[in-house]
């Protein structure tokens, strides 16, 4: 799964679980990918897939209880992130990697200026103090093209819409000066012509500043329009991992095909291909192969047998979690 | 709408509230039985009888009397209490100014305490510390009050002889009703800041917060105290205005208090009406404006509201 070139964070074997009263709960399970400087990498999976819990757990922000990283290793430019002591995990949250949550509604401290808290960013990340910090946080509200910065520097976040309060909330990602961008699903709790102008500012705000983000989401056109390289997920794991035109073109995981296949589907008007069955309950997880009671190229080695990652073209692009994945190219 | 303009409306709202309060009084006590009966000795003539009914005005229709309650009210005449035999007026400006003054003490122990106890509490829930703010918490409002006043006046009264036991005069009179008074609204308050604490660091924004590289310590005092204010007032407002509604007695009869909860539970034991009618007034007007304070705190606390 490396890439020729050191990557900038590498997470390895990441495993993440919830204890329950009904038992543990893997959310995570062996999720491990990397990230090459300024490159943007998608993690797709369905709501429940475990995409936030990876994110979360990179920064080791899951609570326990009930929550608990189980294994795994997370690597940021050389710093192993898990085997640091937690005081000094404040200098990989906000300068190492930053993240927007998915929530602006609620994301925001309600009692304070939307101001103060972008400063808080700036002098936390960046040593400036005073009015120094200030001019900073109100550039920053610049850059994510707030009008008047000066006057909603002292807006409190209700004073805001949802589309405000999102790009509030990548300029406190921003005003980190992150190595690592982590942007949770940022526009999917926004209307459709607000999500546009997010999208359009991040893309704008990529080439801008440079960053290497990984961009969770559920939405495959976003995914079309942001993302270099993509990584599928299904019930806690990493099921396949290729670059975006190998997504649109060849996918190998009979998940990920199905997936793209009712895309292709609605596109020509078709009937919408649909996968069969219900996502699986975490609690109760299919053996061998998560997806088997679903999959319709199901033999009896996926139902007893867990598939490793086969490298597909044996060039490290394209991995794939199946026991007989797909060769032939979508239609 | 402007601040001076909703305190405005609140005060006179306050006026339909103490006005509604008033003819509550007025039935209730002509529920609770016929004042001639209590006043006069058993054994009075049914001439004396009629005489002190007459006096009374007791034989006007009701909706009369109940005008002249109301008009003799309105401009702070609140009639003679029968027990002590001089205005209601009088009796209560010398019990209630020092008993407000005894539960405001009473109440900036408690929040001194409790709002530490609440956050140390919420910082790791399920701890030791935390069963230990808890236990602590649930004694504080289920030990009788005068039962911790006793082992207070016994602790730093007697063996230690620190404080004085009972009476009044000095602060040092003021410390122990004070303290124990306190607990009670400790406990209360302790319990909404350890939950309320707990609520802000699960919060979204509080994600949000650690993942800039926010500190817990900052997370805790620069983002979160602001935000459990207002049920924090709320509680402080609502304890205030129950201890001064009489939940002080037994605390001021154990120290020899000559306070408001004192005066209420005495007033009670001589069945004095107007005293009583007039104490309850007072109450309420208290209560109202107590609320009052707190909504245009929340204010202070909370961006969102705004009147």
């Amino acid at each position: 799964m490396e890439d020729s070139k050191q990557p900038i964070l590498s997470v390895k074997n990441l495993g993440t679980s919830f204890f329950l009263r009904e038992g543990e709960v893997k959310a995570v399970d062996g999720v491990s990918f990397s990230l090459n400087k300024g490159e943007v990498l998608a993690l797709v999976g369905e709501s429940g897939s475990g995409k936030t819990v990876t994110a979360l757990s990179i920064l080791r922000l899951i609570a326990w209880p009930p929550g608990k990283i189980v294994s795994g290793d997370v690597n940021l430019d050389g710093v192993d992130v898990f085997k640091l002591p937690m005081k000094e995990m404040r200098n990989i949250r906000g300068k190492g990697i930053a993240m927007i949550l998915q929530e602006p509604m609620s994301s925001l401290n309600p009692s304070q200026t939307i101001g103060r808290q972008i400063q808080e960013a700036v002098e936390i990340n960046q040593g400036l103090t005073g009015e120094a910090a200030k001019k900073a946080a109100i550039d920053m509200l610049g850059v994510v093209r707030i009008p008047s910065p000066e006057k909603r520097y002292y807006n409190y976040p209700h004073e805001l819409s949802g589309g405000m309060k999102q790009r509030i909330m990548i300029a406190i990602a921003l005003a980190c000066r992150p190595k690592v961008l982590i942007a949770d699903e940022p526009t999917c709790s926004l209307d459709v012509t607000i999500q546009a102008q997010i999208l359009k500012l991040m893309q704008a705000l990529r080439k801008e500043i440079d960053t290497t983000i990984l961009f969770i989401t559920s939405d495959l056109g976003i995914v079309a329009e942001m993302a270099d390289r993509v990584a599928m997920m299904y019930a806690g794991q990493l099921i396949e991992i290729l670059d975006v035109f190998t997504l649109f073109e060849s996918p190998a995981h009979p998940y990920t095909k199905g997936i793209m296949g009712s895309i292709m589907a609605m596109k020509e008007g078709g009937r919408l291909n649909i996968i069969e069955g219900d996502p699986p309950n975490l609690l109760h997880l299919p053996s061998g192969c998560h997806f088997h009671p679903r999959c319709e190229f199901c033999q009896d080695i996926c139902k007893t047998q867990e598939p490793a990652y086969t490298d597909l073209d044996g060039d490290g692009k394209h991995w794939v979690r199946c026991h007989f994945p797909i060769k032939s190219k979508l239609k | 709408m402007g601040m001076s303009k909703y305190i405005a409306q609140r005060l006179l709202f306050t006026l339909f509230v103490v006005l509604g309060i008033s003819i509550l009084i007025f039935f209730i006590t002509h529920i609770v039985g016929n004042p001639v009966d209590i006043m006069l000795p058993l054994q009075a003539t049914d001439a004396e009888r009629l005489a002190l009914t007459q006096a009374l005005g007791l034989d006007r229709p009701i909706l009369e009397q109940l005008w002249t309650f109301l008009s003799d009210f309105a401009v702070g005449d609140f009639g003679m209490s029968w027990w002590q035999n001089r205005p209601c007026m009088e009796v209560i400006m010398d019990r209630l100014p020092i008993s407000m003054w005894l539960i405001l003490l009473a109440s900036i122990i408690s929040v001194v305490c409790a709002i530490p106890l609440g956050i140390v509490a919420a910082y790791r829930p399920g701890s030791a510390l935390d069963r230990v703010v808890t236990i602590f918490s649930t004694a504080g409002i289920c030990f009788p009050p005068f039962w911790i006043g006793l082992m207070l006046m016994l602790i730093f009264a007697v063996k230690l002889g620190w404080l004085p036991t009972s009476g009044m005069g000095t602060w040092k009179h003021l410390v122990l009703p004070a303290v124990t008074i306190s607990f009670r609204p400790m406990g209360h308050l302790a319990q909404i800041v350890r939950f309320e604490m707990i609520q802000q660091l699960n919060a979204l924004y509080a994600v949000t917060a650690r993942a800039k590289g926010v500190t817990e310590m900052s997370l805790l005092f620069k983002h979160a105290l602001k935000n459990i204010m207002t049920a924090s007032l709320t509680m402080i407002g609502n304890d205030y205005c129950k201890q001064l509604g009489g939940l002080s007695a037994a605390v001021e009869v154990v120290f020899g208090f000559a306070g408001f909860g004192h005066l209420i539970s005495e007033t009670i034991e001589n069945m004095d009406f107007p005293l009583l009618q007039a104490e309850v007034f007072f109450v309420a007007i208290i209560v109202c404006l107590i609320n009052l304070l707190t909504d245009i705190l929340y204010a202070a606390f909370d961006p969102r509201i705004r009147y």
